[in-house]
């Protein structure tokens, strides 16, 4: 069952709640301590409040929503008594947000969170149960957004047991090679998700620089070896820039696995740049 | 033609006070329990709808079943609640075809509403 949240005055919320919760599993909250309820919930749709003085949304949703791993594309719905106003119009256009005006039709109500529904899959399945990282195709559908600003560089990372042979890695080496890669991506704003064989995928957005690249790459290598603490492991970075030469994002991501194979031929703990 | 009257609350005390609102020539069918309601609607086919709403939860599901239905979705409704109930849903709901009511109205009210809406069908 999918999972909504409501950022609403209780009383607000209750009623949207009478009417939905035959059909979804739902969670309200009145704002504070929003981060924490959806790290702890991990709900598939927000639907917060617009015209509630206590509720100030734009902030709640840049500063809570937006910056929080994992909810960076979800869905959110504005709940609004003037559906129509056009500054609200736009902000929702920036957030990416759909308008349910209020009062409610209950029937229409119903029909307007079915049709969002529709197109969700529900955050679980999206993410990757070791890492807490999007899988590789919720992943891509977010660096394709920036894709056509050719702007940016995508990296594959492989950290593997052995330099030749392919043998998966165990959860702990993969969730912390994601730790590494989180906190040092942080500075770039890079996006970050795992594949199916838990090599990490990532674009970092804005740089297309081959030094920066390397160093970045450098001290991501240093700091997941301090962090397995002297388990011995392979670390190869692959690297592809998004410009003229990579007109679609498969060719991107083909020159980027180029690349990862050719920082493993190089050898042990090393990247390279296309 | 006589018209019949649907009349739904989970206390008895509701039902007998309700049937009171409306005259005489009506046929009055009660029933204490929202589960009863799609049998309701199928066996008894009423004009008019007068429900006290308790859990807005039930209300809600009686309230879709009678407006996505092709022979309820105009049927005239008298619903009551409690204040607070009745101020959150007018705050928040847009009922179609709903005549909501707090649970102070006089009989005396009630009776005028309810010959109002009897005089409204067609």
């Amino acid at each position: 069952m999918l999972k909504l949240m409501i950022v609403d005055r209780k009383e607000n919320s209750d009623i949207a709640v009478a009417i939905l919760k035959r059909r979804y599993d739902i969670i309200t909250s009145e704002g504070k301590g929003l981060k924490e309820r959806l790290l702890a919930e991990k709900p598939d749709l927000l639907m917060i409040a617009t015209d509630v003085s206590d509720i100030n949304y734009k902030q709640l949703i840049s500063d809570s929503v937006r910056r929080t791993p994992g909810f960076e594309n979800m869905p959110i719905a504005f709940l609004s008594n003037s559906p129509a106003n056009p500054a609200l119009l736009m902000t929702a256009n920036i957030f990416g947000a759909i308008i349910i005006g209020r009062p409610y039709e209950p029937v229409e109500f119903v029909g307007q969170i079915a049709s969002l529904a529709e197109k969700l899959v529900p955050v679980k399945e999206r993410l990757d149960p070791v890492t807490g990282l999007h899988k590789r195709e919720y992943t891509e559908e977010h660096i394709q957004q920036l894709f056509e600003k050719k702007s940016g560089t995508l990296f594959i990372i492989d950290v593997a047991k052995f330099r030749f042979a392919s043998q998966p890695i165990s959860d702990e080496i993969s969730e912390k090679s994601a730790e590494v890669v989180i906190e040092e991506g942080k500075t770039f704003g890079a996006i970050i998700g795992v594949q199916k064989d838990r090599k990490l995928i990532g674009y970092l957005p804005g740089i297309n620089e081959r030094a920066i690249c390397q160093s970045w790459a450098k001290n991501v290598i240093r700091k997941i070896q301090e962090k397995l603490e002297g388990q011995k492991v392979y670390v190869s970075i692959g690297f592809a820039c998004n410009d003229e030469k990579t007109p679609e994002y498969i060719d991107l991501y083909q020159l980027c696995d180029r690349a990862l194979n050719l920082s493993r031929e190089r050898g042990s703990n090393t990247s390279a740049y296309y | 033609m006589r018209k019949t009257i649907l009349l739904i609350s989970e206390l008895l005390q509701d039902l007998n006070r309700m049937k009171n609102w409306f005259p005489d020539g009506c046929t009055i069918k009660g029933i204490n329990s929202y589960t009863a309601v799609p049998n309701a609607l199928r066996s008894e086919l009423p004009d008019v709808i007068c429900l006290r709403i308790r859990d807005p939860e039930d209300f809600f599901q009686v309230y879709e079943q009678l407006r996505t239905s092709v022979n309820y979705a105009d049927t005239p409704v008298i619903a009551i609640a409690d204040i607070a109930l009745q101020t959150n849903l007018v705050h928040n709901v847009a009922l179609k075809g709903v005549r909501l009511l707090g649970s102070s109205v006089t009989d005396e009210n009630m009776i005028k509403i309810a010959k109002e809406t009897l005089d409204s069908l067609k």
